[in-house]
């Protein structure tokens, strides 16, 4: 059981580096002046959201565009639930109509295009954005108008999270547990299914996996986590912010999140939602006013550039590497090594070849013809490893990347 | 909501001129992004960022007055020229980093980029002009004219006017020289031109900085028509989009017919033909297209690839 969930955690980080994290994740609410704790709060709730379109974007390989949107319903509504002057029910409650709502709205805007191109996805769901701008968002009753609404912060299981510390740390628990979640989802059999899908349909489909099945369960998961992230907002902001912040290009800039730290790393998915949030503010107290949509529009530029697995996945990559040629090293030279992605984190040696041997597969970029790979190779089978493992050259079999963000043309 | 279905023909005929000067702006757009899908096969979401910035950048450069802002009141049409070129300008650096290093990208990661442009770029005009909220002067001049016993703008007039002109001029190039032979060879199959030996590369990033061009040519016109602000021209992007999706992506007549049908649907539900309607309804009308268009397309795929028949 212990071992299942520790499996969360990357063997390729030092387990210290993660208990720093968690110190400096839950300690700096206590130094920082208010407005940056509250700006926290606000970060966390961007990561959840991220993290439900990351997993639609990252793991199905689609794009959605009406997450601003679906974010936005679920504020409103559950403001409205909760509030004194609308229906005055528990957070709980209106937390949970929240949830029900973007996630039924998600999974019908996967259901309808179901079978369609991922580009079709993309047209048909900033449809639904503008959709539920124009419709959703003109009720004056659930947005509370032009007049201001206040809603009080919840209490849950007899504590109070009145202050913007308590409620960051409300934020970060939730957060937590999506991360959890969401890292055992993707171990699982399903989650593998939907990694499948995403690298090759057809393959999918051979060994029955439906692939349409498992875009509209996407589309449900990310559509509950945008649901979740927006029930939250409602009381982090007390009363509904302004319309503005959940129109169109919040929905790009709600991508840039996801597409920016790739699909590799959930870690990533939350630092990148924390540097979006922070960086503008603190751009604006240096006295440079900068719209977050530039700060997006470069992360979405970046983040396509380097590839599906994100500035989180070159990360990942770097410590893996790291790993791999410590493993090389002890086990001496000329030994075939192949490390387990995530569970188990005993290395499986599966083939002893002679050091001399000459290389299968030369490295992308490494000269090409073979004679030079030779030299390499005297290098390595005299004077031991390390001069072409510092090139990372090793002789690892490394796993080939995910395609991008989808395989099918 | 309900639609009463009351039926008033006095604003009908208004509503129908109405609608084909907004669906030429419409056309103009999904002509730039039929061409572009055709070159790269993703959704040129970065014409709505070129459109959008041209449609500050004319503003800026041609308006007299404004309140909050400093404009620099220059000779309109010259300023509308400085624009077109400023999009063909974007839509040559966008399409060489398209056609370049990501030619053989997927498309929805390509499509994603051009997203993120559009950010950046709207961003961008954001950043300079905050909280726009400006009338735009014509550059075609103010008045209007007699049509059919209705007042109509000069701008609207001209509009549909170089629509029409511009539609000629394609269907000429595209179905009679060898440029237009070219463009359409890289349209079917990129491959089998690169075979032949046509220049892939400098034909498709040439028909980018066109697209680029048209762009901001549209978003220039759209401003007067209605006010410029942040979302403005992300709007015309939608309709423009949805009208391109008619069309297939491949049917530069069909995406025409698309564009003329979501702006008459607009101007004839919207204006209150069939009784007063929420802009809610109008839009549910609209989505309600959109989706049965897509649908629709799913079942004739695999169609024939037809750029330049009319």
């Amino acid at each position: 059981m212990l071992r299942r969930y520790s499996s969360v955690l990357s063997p390729n980080v030092p387990t210290w580096a993660y208990g720093a994290f968690l110190a400096v994740a839950l300690g700096w609410v206590l130094v920082a002046p208010k407005f940056w704790v509250f700006l926290g709060g606000a970060a966390c709730l961007l990561a959840i959201a991220g993290l439900g379109l990351s997993v639609v974007v990252g793991w199905a390989g689609e794009v959605s565009l009406a997450s601003a949107a679906l974010v936005g319903t679920s504020v409103y509504l559950t403001g409205y639930i909760v509030r004194a002057d609308g229906l005055d029910l528990p957070f709980l409650v209106g937390l949970g109509a929240g949830v029900a709502v973007a996630t039924v709205l998600h999974s019908f805007a996967a259901l309808a295009t179901a079978k369609l191109s991922g580009i079709y996805v993309m047209v048909l769901t900033l449809g639904l954005q503008v959709t539920i701008e124009r419709t959703v968002f003109s009720v004056a009753k659930l947005t509370g108008g032009s007049e201001g609404v206040y809603l009080s912060r919840p209490r849950l299981f007899g504590l109070g999270f009145d202050s913007d510390i308590a409620f960051y740390y409300l934020c970060a628990a939730v957060l937590a547990v999506v991360v959890v979640m969401l890292t055992l989802f993707r171990q699982s059999r399903h989650g593998r299914a939907l990694l499948l899908v995403r690298t090759n349909r057809e393959a999918a489909a051979a060994v029955g996996i439906s692939p349409w099945r498992y875009k509209i369960l996407a589309f449900a998961i990310s559509g509950a986590l945008l649901g979740l992230a927006g029930a939250m907002t409602a009381p982090l902001y007390r009363s509904p912010p302004t319309l503005l912040q959940y129109l169109s290009f919040a929905s790009l800039f709600l991508l840039a999140v996801p597409v920016t730290a790739g699909s590799e790393s959930l870690l990533a998915v939350i630092l990148v939602a924390f540097g979006f949030t922070m960086l503008p503010a603190g751009l604006e107290e240096l006295g440079i006013r900068l719209s977050p949509n530039v700060v997006g529009g470069l992360g979405l530029l970046t983040g396509t550039y380097i590839g599906a697995r994100g500035i989180g996945g070159a990360v990942l990559d770097r410590l893996r590497e790291k790993r791999e040629n410590q493993t090389l090293a002890q086990l001496g030279q000329g030994t075939t090594v192949v490390l387990p992605r995530d569970d188990a984190h005993e290395p499986v040696v599966i083939d002893t070849v002679p050091a001399r041997r000459p290389r299968t597969r030369t490295p992308a970029g490494a000269g090409g013809n073979g004679r030079r790979s030779d030299e390499d190779l005297v290098g390595v089978g005299t004077d031991g490893l390390a001069p072409a493992l510092s090139r990372g050259t090793g002789l690892t079999l490394r796993p080939r990347p995910p395609s991008r963000l989808e395989a099918r043309g | 909501m309900v639609l009463a279905l009351e039926f008033n023909g006095n604003i009908l005929a208004p509503a129908i001129v109405n609608g084909i000067a907004i669906s030429s702006l419409y056309a103009l757009m999904s002509i730039a992004l039929v061409l572009t899908f055709r070159m790269s096969r993703s959704v040129a979401f970065v014409h709505g960022g070129i459109a959008s910035i041209s449609a500050y950048l004319y503003w800026y450069l041609a308006a007299t007055s404004a309140s909050a802002f400093e404009v620099l009141g220059w000779p309109k049409l010259p300023s509308l020229a400085i624009v077109i070129v400023f999009g063909a300008l974007g839509g040559f650096v966008f399409g060489s980093v398209v056609m370049g290093r990501m030619a053989a990208w997927p498309r929805v990661t390509v499509t994603t980029f051009s997203l993120g442009a559009m950010l950046l770029v709207a961003g961008i005009a954001g950043t300079i002009w905050k909280g726009v909220f400006e009338r735009v002067p014509s550059p075609f001049g103010e008045g209007t004219m007699r049509f059919f016993s209705m007042n109509v703008t000069r701008h609207q007039v001209v509009s549909v006017g170089l629509l029409v002109v511009l539609s000629a001029v394609l269907t000429l190039v595209l179905s009679r020289t060898r440029l237009g032979v070219y463009i359409r060879a890289i349209a079917d199959d990129v491959e089998a031109g690169q075979i032949v030996g046509i220049p892939v590369r400098s034909v498709a990033i040439g028909v980018w900085s066109f697209s680029g061009g048209l762009a901001a040519l549209g978003g220039a016109l759209i401003v007067p028509m209605s006010t410029l602000t942040e979302l403005a021209v992300l709007f015309v992007l939608m309709r423009s989009l949805a009208a391109a999706v008619l069309g297939g992506f491949d049917s530069l007549p069909l995406a025409l017919v698309g564009a003329l049908i979501f702006g008459l649907v607009e101007s004839v539900v919207g204006g209150g033909v069939f009784g007063p309607v929420s802009s809610g309804m109008r839009e549910v009308v609209l989505m309600a297209l959109l989706f049965g268009g897509i649908l629709l397309l799913a079942r004739r795929r695999g169609g024939v690839m037809n750029l330049g028949g009319v």
